[in-house]
């Protein structure tokens, strides 16, 4: 007999499957395409030789490699003195520290990028400015148009993820393994590099490669940073030959594409490999206090630490933008010249008004959409035998691969040569799907979290009790993992309001969503309206945390299960 | 000289006062234990000997150093004190073979190293874990672990050992057998060793004195049978063993005899006890083990009382019983013979030498 809740499932899968390969498979098939999405052509190598066999292709994957590397140091360097700082030692205000630091990695890559543009800019960027007016008009040293600028910004951001990823590690650790240490005669320097560092080091290499990963897939330091003075990496350069060149260079886009995939996919691979050899167990100490380490003259040295990077990371950007979209002229300091009228002009443009209410629906749309598809895939993949749920789980995991420019290309051929899908294309439609594709992988996760944590008996208690397998999911499931649904759709709107990289091939006329018109702005040269909506859109994310954790009191959460979803969080915007 | 003197030593968690002016010594090759309940000090007082916590006031000796002495604003950190430390979780470090664990402390004081490869080995022989030495620490069962924590702590040679409650990972068995091995590897050693426990039983086998910790402060020391018979309050004598306590008004005293009468059944009593000063109502102990059961046919005689049987509990090797006289239960320990049926009255003998006052000298 073939029962509802197989014929159900397999649905799901069939819905999987035609959301997350189509761009997947176009990709690759495009890839070897001779034509643009859509019109004739014949399979050939001709992309992949065009694009290997010219030099600037190598340097384009020099410099990807160079510059997230560097930056994941810097990044990790910074993260692991801060984590080790609040978790091990008695550095001053550690429970404020331990709240503000991750707080970076929520304010978007966008609005920290352009900030920075203002603040550090040649020109009249008010860092230089101020060290001109101290040290004389020669000295203005910093250029945020470079190679130096572009890993500074992005490890900013990082910074705070490599802390939110290890900070469990380094909290985790027994103190009576560090204690034995001491008590064997080593100082806290010692202990540091022979103990604590060994231990967290699984903890510290998964963060370091999926650091680096999110730095090959960034998109928006290369294009506002790199692309004005000639530094391309791969995302900059693969919406540089779609845009730039007319006709497009789709083959030379799609090749690098599977290029970026294929690394980050070995990346992923080696992580796992790493992470599933190598995980040692802790023993839980006595739950004593862990802050062992007792820096005495360095409390206040190790504190500043911590206040550069939040000064560098927030104050300053939040700071900036904040003042110019106030400044009648971006760059001129004064109270009295303050003034309201980038407000006025912001909402009095059209495409502001259809921009937000795009991002509005979109983000809606998606939550409601990606949680509920997450959900199902997550239950089906861990509470059920059906037969296909480890194929769902790999596919729910595939766009993970995909930074989201190449998810947009790969969108574009899927949804311009498949007949009867071009309808979407330039409508919400498309960026609908591609939002709800982008969260999909860290959605199945933040629910599957939450979905193991539910005790089966609780489920086979309403089957018992003469519940169906439907009814059972929608009035007994669905309301346990509450806490996982609302952390879920978050993610779903996080990704949608701030991310550029997915609706910057994707969008059309009618369809700009905020960071769409914020390049466009900042492209006709009008700083204070982008400041005006960064501005917004920071308060949109401040809307949305507070909106998260309102619905999170209101429904009493299952206490534990928020943990775990956090940390899902943690790595939610991936590259955006 | 004692290797280590403590002296009025304090310490505060926030406003909870978790050591609250502790004095003791411990001497040359002995082992000491702190006994206690949870949260009686005796895990922060370790910790302070070895540094880990700083104390707030009093004064912390290693070998006639002081260490630590905030009157004086002296305080050495744990790794410039002397000390071994075994941790209640072993804290064997996962990424280390047991030789590189061992070898730890060793390294730290940057031995040349033959003689690191020849102490270690030492050690390990003297532990049985020779063949264990290039085993990851993490592929060990918990007895392993325990003893290379054991060789760990005893690779530099240190002043003190200091051990954090070591057994209480293990699992019942291993642990009865492990209280002797420790004995055995103690006196081997001769290293001066002080001990937490909360396990009574562990304390007795283990130790050549007890200290017994209560809400911060020293309770009692003494050599375990001095704890054990006479116990100098009410909370040693209910916290070591099991411990049928009544209180009594003293009759009369007569040349080493007290005869009391029992408040709660009336009864009077006799017993061997030093006159003492006080007169008002004391304190009486008398261990389940030293009190007979009789058929009830021996009453009436001295320090036998009629008691009725209310519980009884089969344990192997002996049967429990709780008997009631008036207001007052006596716990009794039988052979496993002696069957007693419940709502039976039988006959209960008190030797005049049972009976202990408490808080009333040695």
């Amino acid at each position: 007999m073939i029962r509802l809740r197989t014929v159900a499932s397999t649905g799901l899968l069939v819905l999987v499957v035609l959301l997350v390969l189509p761009p997947f498979l176009m990709l690759l098939v495009g890839s070897f395409w001779g034509g643009a999405p859509g019109a004739p052509g014949q399979i050939s190598l001709r992309s992949y030789i065009q694009a290997y066999t010219s030099p600037h292709t190598y340097q384009v994957l020099l410099n990807s490699i160079l510059i997230s590397f560097s930056k994941t140091c810097l990044a990790v360097v910074w993260g692991v003195v801060l984590a080790w700082l609040v978790t091990r030692t008695d550095v001053p205000f550690r429970r404020t520290m331990e709240v503000l630091i991750p707080v970076p990695f929520f304010i978007p890559a966008l609005f920290t990028t352009f900030a920075w543009i203002l603040l550090a800019n040649p020109h009249n960027g008010l860092v230089n400015q101020v060290l001109t007016r101290v040290f004389g008009p020669e000295f203005s040293p910093f250029n945020i148009y470079s190679y130096g600028g572009i890993i500074f910004v992005m490890a900013l951001g990082s910074t705070s993820f490599v802390y939110i990823l290890t900070f469990g590690a380094f909290r985790g650790l027994d103190p009576a393994l560090e204690e034995a240490a001491r008590a064997c005669g080593a100082g806290w320097d010692k202990t540091f590099v022979r103990i604590t560092l060994p231990l967290v080091a699984p903890a510290l290499l998964g963060a370091s490669i999926l650091s680096f990963i999110r730095g090959i897939e960034a998109f928006e330091g290369p294009v506002l940073l790199g692309t004005p003075v000639g530094i391309y990496v791969f995302t900059n350069e693969i919406y540089r030959a779609i845009t730039f060149y007319d006709p497009p260079q789709y083959g030379v886009a799609t090749a690098l594409g599977m290029t970026v995939i294929l690394i980050t996919f070995i990346l992923v691979f080696i992580q796992w490999c790493i992470l599933g050899e190598r995980q040692y167990f802790t023993i839980t100490g006595k739950g004593y206090n862990p802050h062992t380490i007792r820096l005495r003259g360095w409390r206040w040295p190790a504190f500043c630490v911590f206040a550069l990077y939040f000064l560098l990371a927030v104050v300053f950007p939040v700071g900036q933008l904040v003042a110019s979209s106030f400044q009648r002229t971006v760059g001129v300091y004064g109270l009295e010249l303050m003034t309201l009228d980038n407000y006025r002009r912001a909402f009095s443009e059209e495409i502001v008004l259809r921009a937000l209410q795009n991002t509005l629906i979109l983000a809606i749309a998606a939550s409601s959409l990606g949680v509920l598809l997450s959900a199902l895939i997550a239950y089906v993949t861990t509470r059920t035998q059906f037969w296909g749920r480890r194929l769902m789980e790999l596919i729910s995991w595939l766009p993970w691969t995909m930074p989201g420019i190449v998810l947009a290309v790969g969108m574009l051929w899927a949804y311009l040569s498949i007949p009867g899908l071009s309808v979407f294309y330039g409508t919400l439609g498309i960026l609908l799907i591609a939002f709800v594709m982008k969260g999909l992988p860290l959605g199945v996760r933040a629910l599957s979290g939450t979905i193991v944590q539910v005790d089966r008996e609780l489920e086979d208690c309403a089957r018992v009790h003469g519940a169906t397998w439907m009814q059972t999911f929608w009035s007994i499931m669905l309301y346990l993992i509450r806490p996982g649904m609302v952390a879920g759709g978050m993610l779903f709107a996080y990704i949608t309001v701030r991310d550029l990289s997915t609706p910057v091939l994707l969008y059309g006329y009618g369809t700009e969503v905020l960071s769409i018109a914020m390049l466009q702005f900042w492209a006709e040269s009008k700083p204070q309206i982008v400041s005006v909506l960064a501005v917004v859109m920071l308060l949109l994310l401040m809307i949305l945390s507070g909106a998260q954790r309102w619905l999170l009191i209101k429904g009493e959460p299952l206490e534990e299960s928020e943990a775990p979803v956090d940390k899902e969080v943690a790595g939610q915007l991936t590259g955006t | 000289m004692a290797v280590v003197t403590v002296h009025n030593l304090r310490k505060a968690f926030g406003r909870v006062q978790a050591v609250n002016g502790v004095s003791f010594e411990v001497e040359e090759g002995e082992l000491v234990t702190l006994l206690g309940e949870s949260g009686c000090g005796k895990t922060t007082t370790l910790r302070l000997i070895a540094g880990l916590e700083e104390n707030d006031e009093g004064e912390i000796i290693l070998r006639g150093e002081v260490v630590s002495d905030p009157a004086r604003s002296k305080f050495f950190p744990p790794e410039k004190r002397k000390i071994g430390m075994v941790f209640q979780s072993y804290a064997i470090w996962p990424h280390m073979t047991v030789f590189e664990n061992v070898a730890f402390p060793l390294r730290i004081r940057r031995l040349p190293s033959a003689e690191i490869r020849k102490r270690v080995g030492e050690v390990l022989a003297m532990l049985g874990l020779k063949d264990l030495a290039s085993r990851l620490a993490t592929r060990l069962s918990g007895g392993q672990q325990q003893r290379v924590a054991i060789a760990r702590a005893l690779a530099c040679d240190p002043a003190i050992l200091l051990m954090d409650e070591p057994l209480s990972n293990l699992d019942a068995k291993l642990r009865e057998r492990m209280r002797f091995e420790l004995r055995e590897l103690q006196r081997r050693f001769g290293i001066a060793t002080l001990y937490v426990t909360h396990d009574q039983a562990e304390a007795m086998v283990l130790s050549d004195r007890i200290i017994v910790m209560k809400d911060g402060h020293v309770e009692q020391v003494g050599t375990p049978q001095e704890i054990y018979e006479c116990p100098q309050s009410q909370f040693v004598s209910d916290f070591i063993g099991m411990a049928n306590l009544m209180t009594g008004e003293v009759i009369e005293w007569e040349e080493g005899l007290c005869r009391l009468l029992i408040s709660g059944n009336s009864r009077e009593l006799i017993m061997y006890a030093k006159k003492g000063s006080n007169s008002g109502p004391v304190l009486v102990l008398i261990r389940p083990e030293n009190v007979e059961v009789n058929e009830a046919e021996e009453l009436p005689s001295e320090n036998t009382w009629p008691a009725l049987v209310e519980v009884g509990a089969y344990f192997g090797d002996h049967r429990e019983y709780i008997l009631r006289d008036g207001n007052i239960s006596i716990r009794v320990k039988t052979g496993p013979r002696v069957i007693l049926k419940r709502g039976e009255v039988v006959a209960v003998h008190i030797p005049r030498e049972s009976p202990v006052l408490v808080g009333h000298g040695f």
